[in-house]
């Protein structure tokens, strides 16, 4: 039996790939299976698709993972809207209660909303419910420290970023959940670059102010998922990957529209050349990496964000000289030759594979 | 395994409250300064209230001089914040102004985070009214009437070495600040700037906003036309209200 839902899902996967194949006509041709191991091979596919859905609740049809993601999706926006909820009433009436009947409450709601996540994520191996709760839990976390820095007048520090990314990754972890892994990450590379903004006697919150630091801070979150064992969280290195990966080239991208942000003394104009051709190299890099490990989310943000810096110099080359029309008749021809090479790549890969 | 990240879940939960109340108990168990304050220095902002937010704050404005700089540039009360306490709060004043670079070398030095003592009713602000009057003579229409009588007096790195040179508790509160740099010319300037060239800081931000708990809260609710509050900075310079005062008539 699988150890957690993603690997009971790509099981699944793959028991439905294969009777679907077999049920191919060109297939049984070739087979040839007699009815007694067609009618085996049925009630033991039947059997496990079976057993994996009463444990994971996973999609055993391509209608049911269709409709799966839309769950996934309202559960989100359910779970936000919730958040939202959950922040206006406590700020409609939070001002007539006493200072103790405050505290009370917002040290309450979290750990309410963390029992109600355990208690239903132990009723439900869909995760929708949970997911949902677990977005309420980090909403309420984050509204019980600001509201504690508000009542008693904290001067604000990153020091509550730390708490929130470490709550966020600690459900994410119990749950399986990636979007709270995704939250937890991006608030933990937050508190990193601002504890050192801080070190050096910045004001903390200035802390995007050097992008730099994100670069660094990417790459390692990028490098973290070989380190971690992730047995029953198969899916989690790709979020590490995916959010190591969106520092740097989010980053990159900033310096490259404005390079006096850089820790760099050299002029803005060759900092901000430097990281337009580095985001090229690094989002191409980044494509290759993917490719040869098999890494579809790095080969997707790769893509998109080589398409950017490669807009981008092409902008500062030719939108001055050139008639708007062929700028981008331009940008259409790269964009054709960039499909041709990953053409190329494609059918090298699958060479490889045969 | 998956028990423990539930513990510790909870743990951070449990954790980081009883910090923060543990750095709001320490806090108010000492007092760095405690002043009244009147309804100029510490705003409610009655048309922000709404059916939406029930909660009540006070906003801490402060009058500083740097911004007579125009009308006295070399008005020793004016340049409060000047090139040797940017210098002392670790800003690089290293470059020459008239290098061609030097608007872009200050340009790029991020805003710091330090303390600035904020006087009350003292020297600063009686320099601003005879700054005021001059300019209302030349301009006319003075407008002191709503101006708050707390002006920024100085600035360090370090909160102790301020309260040593400003020792006086009844007058002068110390408090973190986030102080930026800027110049009184642009990237490219060949001529020296009226007054010359000058580098100074300015406040970009305080921890302005004081939180009213009730039952004082209720005074606010009904909009009174002045009030006095009595703030209370604590030993790790963090405000807070003791109390509230609406039966005094408005005096400015």
């Amino acid at each position: 039996m699988a150890e957690s839902r993603s690997s009971a899902q790509k099981a699944a996967d793959r028991i439905r790939f294969l009777r679907e194949e077999l049920a191919a006509p060109d297939v049984q041709g070739m087979l040839a299976l007699t009815a007694e191991q067609q009618a085996r091979f049925d009630e033991w596919s039947r059997a496990q698709l079976e057993a994996l859905s009463r444990a994971y609740d996973v999609d055993v049809s391509a209608s049911q993972k269709r409709v799966s993601s839309g769950m996934r999706i309202v559960a989100t926006l359910g779970g936000l809207a919730i958040c939202t909820a959950l922040a206006l009433f406590f700020n409609r009436y939070w001002g007539y209660l006493p200072t103790s009947a405050q505290v009370s409450m917002v040290f309450a709601l979290p750990l309410l909303a963390l029992a109600a996540t355990e208690w239903v994520a132990r009723r439900e191996a869909g995760r929708y419910f949970t997911g949902l709760l677990a977005l309420v839990a980090m909403a309420s976390c984050i509204l019980d420290l600001a509201a504690i820095g508000a009542i008693f007048n904290i001067a604000s520090t990153e020091r509550a970023l730390l708490a929130w990314g470490a709550f966020a990754v600690a459900v994410a972890y119990r749950y399986g959940l990636r979007l709270m892994l995704a939250l937890g990450l991006g608030f933990l590379m937050s508190y990193a670059s601002a504890f050192y903004i801080a070190q050096l006697g910045y004001h903390w919150l200035d802390f995007w102010g050097r992008p730099e630091h994100f670069i660094l801070i990417g790459a390692i979150v990028f490098a973290l998922p070989p380190a971690i064992p992730h047995r029953r969280n198969e899916d989690f290195p790709q979020v590490y990957r995916l959010a190591g990966a969106l520092a740097v080239l989010i980053s990159m991208l900033s310096l490259a529209d404005w390079g006096a942000a850089s820790y760099l003394t050299w002029p803005a104009a060759t900092i901000e050349r430097c990281y337009e051709f580095g985001g090229l190299f690094v989002a191409a890099g980044m494509i290759w990496a993917g490719i040869v490990r098999g890494w579809p989310e790095v080969v997707n943000t790769g893509a998109v964000f080589f398409a950017i810096f490669l807009f981008t110099r092409l902008y500062h080359w030719l939108w001055d000289w050139m008639p708007k029309y062929l700028f981008f008749a331009v940008i259409g021809a790269m964009g054709v030759g960039l499909v041709l090479v990953f053409k190329r790549i494609r059918a090298g890969a699958g060479e490889a594979a045969a | 395994m998956k028990r423990a990240s539930l513990i510790a879940a909870g743990g951070i939960v449990v954790l980081a409250n009883v910090l923060a109340l543990a750095h709001a108990a320490r806090n108010r168990a000492g007092t760095d300064a405690e002043i009244t304050l009147r309804q100029r220095e510490a705003r409610y902002f009655a048309h922000a209230a709404s059916a939406e937010d029930s909660g009540v704050s006070l906003s801490l404005a402060w009058t500083d001089l740097a911004n007579y700089a125009w009308v006295a540039p070399n008005d020793e009360a004016v340049n409060w914040l000047n090139r040797d306490r940017l210098m002392a709060l670790g800003f690089d004043c290293s470059m020459d102004p008239r290098n061609p670079d030097s608007a872009l070398f200050y340009q790029r030095q991020r805003p710091r985070s330090g303390f600035v003592a904020l006087e009350y009713e003292g020297p600063a602000w009686r320099r601003w009214l005879e700054l005021e009057q001059a300019r209302a003579q030349q301009k006319g229409g003075i407008g002191a009437e709503d101006v708050s009588h707390l002006v920024p007096i100085d600035a360090d790195r370090d909160a102790a070495k301020l309260r040593v040179r400003h020792p006086d508790r009844s007058s002068v509160i110390v408090t973190p600040a986030v102080i930026a740099i800027r110049t009184n010319w642009y990237p490219g300037a060949k001529v020296e700037p009226k007054g010359g060239w000058r580098l100074s800081g300015y406040l970009q931000e305080l921890p302005s906003w004081i939180h009213v708990p009730q039952p004082f809260s209720e005074a606010f609710r009904a909009h009174p036309a002045s009030y006095r509050v009595r703030v209370r900075w604590g030993a790790l310079l963090e405000p807070w209200i003791t109390g509230v005062d609406t039966s005094a008539p408005p005096t400015f």
